[in-house]
């Protein structure tokens, strides 16, 4: 496969609920968008926004009420189901019955859809298996039971086991949602190289916009009122689309700190001014007390001008210049404000 | 002893393959960490010890159940009778090829049954504590076969009426259709019910009901068969005849052999049914096969030995925490085996050895059983292997 091909090709497809063949729930109409191999797409959306109708549809659990989905150019639903399972490989959030299984058992049922009626694995899926196990870092731990890892190697474990499906897309719902920090950015660095190193395909749902902004070739905006939107993460930032995925009056998208902030437009200003990192921890600061950093200090409440970190000078309006020392005693004048 | 080998041969044909995994899985990491293999190499070893171990408790048990009993009879004539070979006293005769033979058989196989199926239950309701005998399977076989009675007017097993083999076969397939009845309403009401939690209480709930049900239809019944009904209920191996064996047996194998062609997908499914269904299982036709895997054997069973409790529930969990490990290619020989090997230990004990008294054989079962869960449920967090 060519490199950034079209893999799998959403158009003006309907997705919600059948009963029978009446339309139960309708989720979102007329929606499209498409994956590409060697990129990491992430689909962000607020809770209750349909990701997980959308991402059971292209996987083929749920049919696709109307409109085409077309995976290398085939229908999805073409597809026999044994030929979908090397095709599409999944990452849930289900937690299964695999506390007593060795990693390398949970790996192994990855060939599933290659070995024969006895499950019996040759040496080749034998490869396979230890090479899915060698790329995402889990290989040390391959005789470890499941319930012995962390979540991050549960995670890795999953993720191996969706190599070893050797399937051209990847999906995952919500992979780091029970990580640690540390965890999250190694998941979504170990998926940012097994898109472009073996050039797979993958999305993945999640609430990590930060890591999202971060890692993503391209980001899929679902909402209940916009439907999708999809494009590289700074576009989406700069055209307010990002904004436009949470409505909300005193929540917006702030630029500069590439996340979703707490503002209020009548909040007073406060001038800053120093060294760079310090600058932006003042400012985080303040604003958990209801201040937002302006640009100009003529009509600040108060400007802070930093030295270094246990040096500060405050004016306030109408005092005197006050000299202090720590950011304990900052957020003390902060909040007298 | 057939069973035992048939049993032996199928764990082979799967074992073959298990072993020449975990074989080239040594050749292709050779001298890549030596002291790793070394422990490859233990804990299959470990395993295989393990199930001869079983093995030779079965052998053990069996014999044990051959030999012991109200009526002392020499080891030397038992192995005469059994080889055919030897003049010795007809009343032993009768005893061992009537009586003891057939009822430890009997608990062989119905202990492999119950395992099977409590085994085949916990891994497709994704739950520990699902087996038989709680999720009301068995109350359902033993609904039926009290309508059976109530129409029939007879009993079952030894006690009176219904000995001849059409007999038999009305209450063999009352049982099935009354497990199965109670089977499809679990699948149905699961796929509702989301919560495991829930699902169970709601077995609970319909076995409750059933038995409601049974005692209902005894309150019209004859005093005599409310009397049947109530030894029935208790559980024994010993309702078997030597001529009703092949029946039993047959149809146990019938169950068992299914669930052991199952194993490929029953292990895709541990993962849970989405992940299954992306690795290509069709989980729907697994259901159903499991559900006729489950309603053949708990059916038999229980038509014939009563409803026996806590074997199934108990026993995979038993065969879990020996073998450490939830792949079926592993634990299902192994619970099969535990299954029988359990079944043979509470037969005897409820004959009682030295006494003429039998002892219910569902007290035993809890006796062993109720603790073994109570365990499972204390250390559940995650039932962890280890």
């Amino acid at each position: 496969m060519s490199k950034s091909a079209i893999v799998l090709n959403a158009q003006h497809i309907d997705i919600g609920y059948l009963k029978g063949k009446t339309v139960q729930k309708l989720v979102h109409s007329d929606i499209s968008f498409t994956l590409k191999s060697g990129e990491l797409t992430s689909l962000i959306g607020p809770n209750g926004a349909g990701k997980s109708t959308l991402i059971r549809t292209i996987s083929g659990s749920q049919p696709v009420i109307s409109g085409s989905i077309t995976i290398n150019g085939k229908e999805i639903n073409q597809y026999k189901r044994a030929d979908l399972s090397r095709l599409i490989s999944l990452v849930l959030t289900d937690r299964g019955y695999i506390d007593s299984l060795r990693v390398r058992e949970v790996v192994a049922l990855g060939r599933h859809p290659y070995t024969g009626f006895f499950g019996r694995l040759t040496s080749e899926d034998e490869s396979i298996i230890n090479r899915a196990m060698r790329d995402t870092g889990i290989y040390e731990k391959k005789d470890s039971f499941v319930s012995d890892l962390s979540d991050g190697e549960k995670q890795k474990t999953m993720i191996a086991k969706a190599l070893t499906q050797e399937s051209d897309i990847i999906i995952l719902d919500e992979p780091t949602s029970f990580l640690d920090i540390i965890s999250r950015i190694e998941i979504n660095n170990l998926l940012r190289k097994l898109a472009k190193e073996n050039n797979k395909t993958i999305l993945l749902s999640t609430h990590d916009l930060e890591q999202a902004l971060i890692s993503s070739d391209k980001l899929l905006l679902l909402s209940k009122e916009n439907g999708i939107t999809e494009g590289v993460p700074e576009d989406l930032i700069f055209n307010g689309q990002l904004d436009k995925l949470f409505p909300h009056e005193t929540i917006n998208f702030d630029l500069k700190a590439g996340s979703f902030v707490m503002c209020n437009n009548n909040t007073k200003t406060i001038f800053i001014s120093g060294n760079d990192s310090l600058s932006h921890w003042v400012e985080n600061m303040i604003r958990r007390y209801g201040f937002i950093r302006s640009s100009d200090n003529s009509n600040s409440v108060c400007c802070i001008d930093i030295i270094d970190k246990n040096h500060f000078t405050v004016k306030i309006k109408d005092e005197s210049l006050k000299e202090i020392s720590s950011f304990v005693m900052l957020k003390n004048i902060i909040e007298e404000l | 002893m057939i069973y035992y080998i048939f049993i032996l041969q199928l764990y082979f044909l799967h074992f073959q393959h298990l072993y020449s995994d975990i074989h080239s899985y040594f050749c292709a990491d050779i001298g890549r960490s030596q002291s790793f293999i070394l422990i490859r190499h233990k804990s299959s070893g470990m395993r295989k010890t393990l199930f001869l171990i079983i093995s030779l408790l079965i052998i053990l048990f069996f014999g044990l159940n051959l030999t012991w009993g109200s009526v002392e009879i020499p080891l030397r004539s038992i192995i005469n009778i059994l080889t055919l070979s030897g003049e010795e006293k007809s009343s032993w005769e009768y005893i061992i090829l009537y009586s003891r033979l057939p009822q430890a058989i009997t608990a062989t196989l119905a202990g492999a049954a119950l395992a099977c199926s409590g085994l085949l239950l916990q891994t497709i309701f994704n739950n520990p504590l699902a087996g038989p005998s709680i999720l009301g399977v068995d109350s359902g076989a033993g609904l039926g076969v009290a309508l059976t009675m109530m129409f029939f007017g007879g009993t079952i097993g030894g006690i009176a009426g219904l000995t001849t083999v059409s007999g038999y076969f009305a209450i063999i397939i009352s049982a099935f259709i009354g497990s199965g009845v109670i089977l499809a309403a679990i699948i149905f009401f699961s796929t509702i019910i989301k919560s495991n939690l829930m699902l169970l209480i709601t077995g609970i709930m319909i076995g409750y009901l059933t038995s409601a049900l049974v005692s209902i239809l005894n309150f019209f019944s004859s005093e005599k068969t409310v009397f049947a009904y109530t030894i029935w209920g208790m559980g024994d191996f010993s309702s078997v005849s030597l001529n009703m064996l092949p029946v039993f047996g047959g149809l146990i194998f019938a169950g068992l052999i299914l669930a052991l062609l199952l194993i490929k997908p029953l292990n895709g499914i541990l993962l849970g049914e989405r992940y299954a269904e992306n690795l290509g299982v069709n989980v729907r036709l697994l259901r159903v096969l499991i559900f006729l895997s489950t309603g053949i054997l708990t059916a038999v069973t229980t038509a014939f030995c009563g409803p026996v409790s806590f074997i199934g529930l108990a026993v995979p969990h038993v065969a879990r925490m020996m073998f450490k490990t939830s792949n079926n290619k592993v634990l299902m020989p192994a619970t099969i085996l535990c299954g029988s090997a359990i079944c043979l230990l509470c037969n005897l004990a409820s004959n009682c050895p030295g006494y003429s008294y039998t002892i219910p054989l569902n007290a035993i079962t809890a006796l062993i059983g109720a603790p073994v869960i109570i365990y499972v449920i204390i250390t559940q967090r995650s039932l962890k292997a280890n």
